[in-house]
């Protein structure tokens, strides 16, 4: 009579599975479309998680083994030290704008570089070289438009500081050289 | 003795029958006029296949009946399940292309050099795989420890495409076996739990002809509990985290796994069936979750037919678990008719799926209120 009962209670549960088979049946599956562009700012000089984030991204340089995926780190990073560069530069933190600019610089010059030595290893770079030619395009543009919209120089004076003269054209068009160069060399 | 020849006439044919569904764009053709059969006769081919997967069936009803009726000895398990498994064993990896998935995630750490959660087999132009497989724009799916475990099986392919398939499907065989040993350990070589879960079909057709790596992290679970009874905490607590770090579905088994721990610590007595009961219902929590991940795919059964395979179960539990194995091995049938996944066929795939199911349901349900008139 025990058994009987057990056997009863599988049964009853099993029909209160039921409503989720239905679920399954009206459940639809998603599809998205997606285009290399460049990041949203993330957070920016200042902020008190700032450094964390540069501690994270530190830390996950040694996640992204191998040529190929530094690759993809280092153009990562640059998009994004580019993008925080053109904000400070928009909210007129020249002095900050151009560390970033620089960091920017750095990573895209070494993305460059992972990917000439991918290519020294025998791997095929044909997709990435692509990726890097659009990327190159778009960090182009976007230090072109500083370019037009930014002074040439600015005096710069920090609290307990002798003022400074930031060279803001020739920091942006050693950028753009830079990003030449390394298409370039890909090509 | 007929019955153990057809069943091996069987397995012979489904081996075959699994060439027939050689990918076009697979460098090697190994049966081609098979092949060319599958191509062009599909309407054939999956009567064939769901015949195919109905006699598995029956045989595996009779081995269960002789098992409970301790008609079948131990030299005949041995026999049979070696047989089985060589057989299947030189089968094609018709019914998903999951093990071409892990084959491409081993080359590009270790062939490649690179992190396998970073770069997508895509991404490596001129890569041969990607001609033939699917889902080469993901990054890895699988957790670190089976990208590590998988080295193994790269070595031993040589970087040969037909001997990578050859040797995960050996790595996945061996842990199928000690799999198997495991369950016959733990329910003091009990045949009907041995045969419940080594024989069912869907566990044939997703370990030793797919190469699933679900086995792989079962039997790290189910080894983990085993070190623990035998009091090697420090190795059970690596073989559990093992377990967990290939698919992570095994996660729902850390507080059951501390249970145990525990009373291993404190000399105390562990019930084992009932631990496996919590593992089993543990898993079913896991395996109705997958639809939000992807789908409810019929390998992930297993990881609840194995902890089924050692808890007490009715009459009424081991039918429904044997009848959604049936229906989650006839999902194929619908992609075999219409060579597609869109379309008509997600429908005809969630009906075969649960018609077994439903239909065991409710003819239960009434031979219990027949029974009570």
């Amino acid at each position: 009579m025990e058994e009987r009962n057990k056997n009863f209670t599988i049964l009853k549960l099993s029909f209160f599975i039921l409503p989720f088979f239905i679920w399954l049946f009206i459940s639809k599956s998603f599809v998205f479309a997606s285009e290399y562009v460049l990041p949203y700012p993330s957070y920016m000089p200042n902020h008190k998680l700032y450094k964390i984030r540069q501690l994270v991204e530190k830390l996950t340089q040694y996640y992204y083994f191998g040529n190929l995926s530094q690759y993809k780190y280092y153009l990562k990073t640059a998009d994004k030290y580019l993008v925080e560069a053109k904000t400070l530069f928009e909210y007129r933190q020249y002095r900050l704008a151009i560390i970033s600019l620089e960091r920017s610089d750095d990573y895209f010059n070494k993305a460059g570089l992972s990917l000439l030595s991918a290519a020294q290893e025998g791997k095929k770079i044909d997709q990435q070289t692509e990726t890097l030619s659009a990327a190159k395009e778009k960090h182009l543009s976007v230090l072109e438009g500083l370019l037009n919209s930014e002074p040439e120089t600015m005096s710069w004076h920090e609290e307990n500081q002798p003022e400074i003269v930031l060279d803001l054209k020739s920091s942006l068009t050693i950028s753009k050289k830079q990003r030449e160069i390394v298409g370039s060399l890909i090509n | 003795m007929t019955v153990y020849f057809f069943y091996y006439v069987l397995l012979i044919s489904f081996s075959l029958f699994s060439y027939a569904l050689v990918n076009a764009n697979f460098p090697v053709q190994f049966i081609p006029a098979l092949t060319r059969f599958g191509n062009e006769q599909k309407a054939l081919l999956t009567g064939i296949y769901v015949i195919q997967i109905f006699l598995f069936f029956i045989f595996y009803l009779r081995f269960l009946s002789l098992a409970k009726r301790k008609r079948i000895s131990k030299k005949t398990i041995v026999k049979v399940l070696l047989t089985t498994v060589i057989i299947l064993f030189i089968s094609y990896p018709a019914f998903s292309y999951d093990i071409f998935n892990y084959i491409a995630t081993a080359k590009i750490t270790f062939f490649y050099r690179e992190n396998p959660y970073v770069l997508m087999p895509i991404e490596i132009t001129g890569e041969p795989m990607l001609a033939f497989m699917h889902a080469a724009n993901k990054t890895a799916l699988y957790g670190p420890s089976w990208i590590i475990l998988t080295f193994f099986p790269h070595v031993l392919s040589f970087n040969n495409l037909v001997m990578a398939i050859l040797s995960f499907k050996l790595f996945v065989l061996f842990f199928y076996l000690g799999t198997c040993y495991l369950i016959w350990n733990f329910s003091k070589k009990n045949t009907y739990s041995l045969l419940f879960f080594a024989l069912n079909p869907l566990v044939l057709i997703e370990t030793l002809i797919s190469a699933h790596n679900d086995i792989v992290m079962i039997f790290f679970a189910f080894f983990s509990f085993y070190l623990l009874s035998k009091k090697r905490f420090i190795f059970a607590l690596c073989a559990i985290l093992i377990s967990v770090l290939i698919k992570y579905a095994t996660i729902i088994l850390l507080p059951i796994f501390a249970v145990v721990f525990w009373n291993s610590l404190r000399n105390k007595k562990t019930d084992f069936p009932k631990i496996f009961k919590y593992a089993f219902l543990g898993m079913i929590f896991i395996f109705l979750l997958s639809p939000i991940r992807e789908e409810m795919y019929p390998w992930y059964f297993i990881w609840l037919l194995a902890f089924s395979a050692l808890m007490e179960k009715s009459n009424i539990l081991s039918t429904l678990l044997i009848a959604l194995s049936l229906g989650l091995e006839l999902r194929f049938a619908p992609f075999m008719y219409f060579r597609s996944w869109t379309g008509i066929v997600p429908q005809i795939k969630k009906i075969v799926t649960f018609a077994p199911f439903l239909l065991s349901l409710i003819t239960l349900f009434f031979l219990r209120k027949w029974q009570k008139l």
